[in-house]
């Protein structure tokens, strides 16, 4: 006898968080036509899916003039803290060597202050890719203008460069040797399809294959 | 799979799971009154060595009266929050609250523990003696499980999950929670079981959030709090290792990782 129901996790409800629709601002029919009573319960359901935790507590900006250090300090602090949530897919090394990458890439000394911080969103696309493709080799890191991370590998002629956008969306540019070509391909996919665009190039094997040093 | 048991032996004798679920683990002490910013601040300052980043967040009660369309600001107080380079080690003081929390990867209970003595003797030689009304101990879980086309059974890596009926063949979304009178330590666990969006592709993920506390004759020595910090752990581990099957446990010895 089947204990308990398959849990449905098809694409479009995975991006719904169901829960934050039933009660959330959108739900007029609760905020207008129902008793404090059935608000209370409400708020009480809800609250078991958003229970504040100690990582939680961030700085409120109040001042979106924040001083540049900060930004970078808040930016650098929510990846890491980020990480944090998926570290038991990755070995500390793995991850001590990616903090290092991050603190290089935000460090104050360097930054250009019209520059972007690195967003969380694009981090967290970021860090599906890596789990996507497990590569072998790190990649080159680099932030867009508008603070998107960019990952990229290089060996001869071949090339890939990714830019991570929030919510799973992914900019690609693959260059590789053809004929004595350098035939490139560009697109604009989500995460769980770059594995069958990027295929006809054999791109998984390749980056599997490299070793970092 | 490996047999039922074969799991829960591996893990036995060792501090930790190679690669626990644990997101979030944090040890609270509250006290019956309150300190003030100075004395919280000093505590915090104290503390720089081991948590180079503070942040100072201000509390206040905002109360608008529409009618006479006035707004009240009442300040109160600040909660200093500490964290290590790494942003996973955290200790947090509140205006009645003392606590540390472990963010992933979670180093075992024994440093853990040790990070919490350390940050307590502390606390307790600048702050003097405080009332203490509730000590508690939570730990957050997200258990990732590789989906089978689009779906995920929970009920196969789970032991606390929403039980439906027969006539609804797929769900969702769950969230439940249940409190766990736990008289043997004086205590009441608290366990969340929710699904949630899982960061990693190709997996679902389901959280497992369980918080014992004492509110009921709170000890006030170091010693008793520390023996007692430690009989809610070993009750969280039973809860824990009870609300799950060997299929979950089976992830957390997984050497799939990112290396």
């Amino acid at each position: 006898m089947r204990l308990a129901k398959d849990f449905l996790m098809n694409n479009s409800l995975n991006k719904l968080p169901a829960l934050e629709i039933w009660g959330g601002p959108q739900d007029i029919a609760l905020r207008f036509a129902s008793s404090a009573a059935t608000q209370s319960l409400v708020r009480f359901a809800g609250n078991l899916q958003n229970v504040p935790t100690p990582s939680m507590l961030t700085t409120v900006v109040l001042n979106e003039n924040k001083p540049i250090e900060e930004l970078l300090y808040d930016a650098l602090a929510a990846a890491k803290i980020y990480t944090s949530q998926v570290a038991m897919h990755m070995d500390r090394l793995w991850r001590d060597k990616l903090f290092k990458q991050l603190d290089s890439l935000l460090d104050q000394e360097e930054w250009v202050e019209e520059d972007v911080p690195l967003q969380r969103a694009s981090f967290a696309t970021f860090l599906k890719i890596m789990f996507l493709f497990k590569p072998g080799k790190r990649p080159g890191l680099g932030l867009s203008v508008t603070g998107n991370l960019i990952g990229a590998w290089t060996e001869g002629d071949r090339q890939l460069t990714i830019e991570c956008l929030a919510n799973d969306v992914v900019r690609y540019v693959f260059s590789h040797p053809v004929d004595g070509h350098i035939e490139r391909t560009a697109g604009e996919t989500t995460v769980p399809r770059l594995c069958a665009v990027l295929a006809p190039y054999e791109v998984a094997a390749w980056l599997k294959s490299k070793q970092d040093h | 799979m490996a047999d039922p048991a074969s799991n829960r032996d591996r893990a036995e004798g060792k501090d930790v799971y190679p690669y626990p679920p644990i997101t979030e683990a944090i040890i609270e002490i509250r006290f019956e009154a309150e300190s003030s910013d100075d004395e919280r601040r000093k505590v915090s300052g104290k503390l720089a060595e081991y948590y180079p980043f503070e942040s100072a967040l201000v509390n206040q009660e905002v109360h608008v009266d529409v009618d006479k369309q006035t707004v009240h600001v009442k300040p109160e107080g600040s909660v200093f929050r500490r964290s290590a380079n790494d942003e996973t080690e955290l200790a947090v003081f509140g205006p009645q609250n003392f606590l540390i929390a472990q963010l992933g990867n979670y180093p075992g209970w024994n440093i853990f523990f040790g990070r919490f003595e350390r940050d307590w003797a502390l606390w307790r030689r600048l702050m003097q003696f405080r009332k203490i009304n509730r000590i508690g101990v939570r730990f957050i879980n997200r258990i990732d499980v590789p989906k089978e086309g689009s779906t995920a059974r929970h009920e196969d890596y789970l032991n606390v999950y929403a039980h439906m009926p027969v006539e609804i063949e797929e769900i969702g979304a769950y969230a439940l929670q249940v409190q766990v009178p736990l008289a043997e330590i004086k205590c009441v666990g608290t366990i969340n079981s929710a699904s949630v969006p899982s960061p990693v592709p190709g997996f679902a993920s389901f959280m497992l959030d369980i918080d014992i506390g004492r509110i009921i004759d709170v000890p006030q020595k170091n010693a008793d709090i520390f023996t007692v910090l430690n009989e809610i752990r070993g009750v969280k581990n039973t809860l824990f290792e009870s609300s799950i099957k060997d299929a979950a446990r089976e992830r957390f010895f997984d050497e799939q990782q990112l290396k």
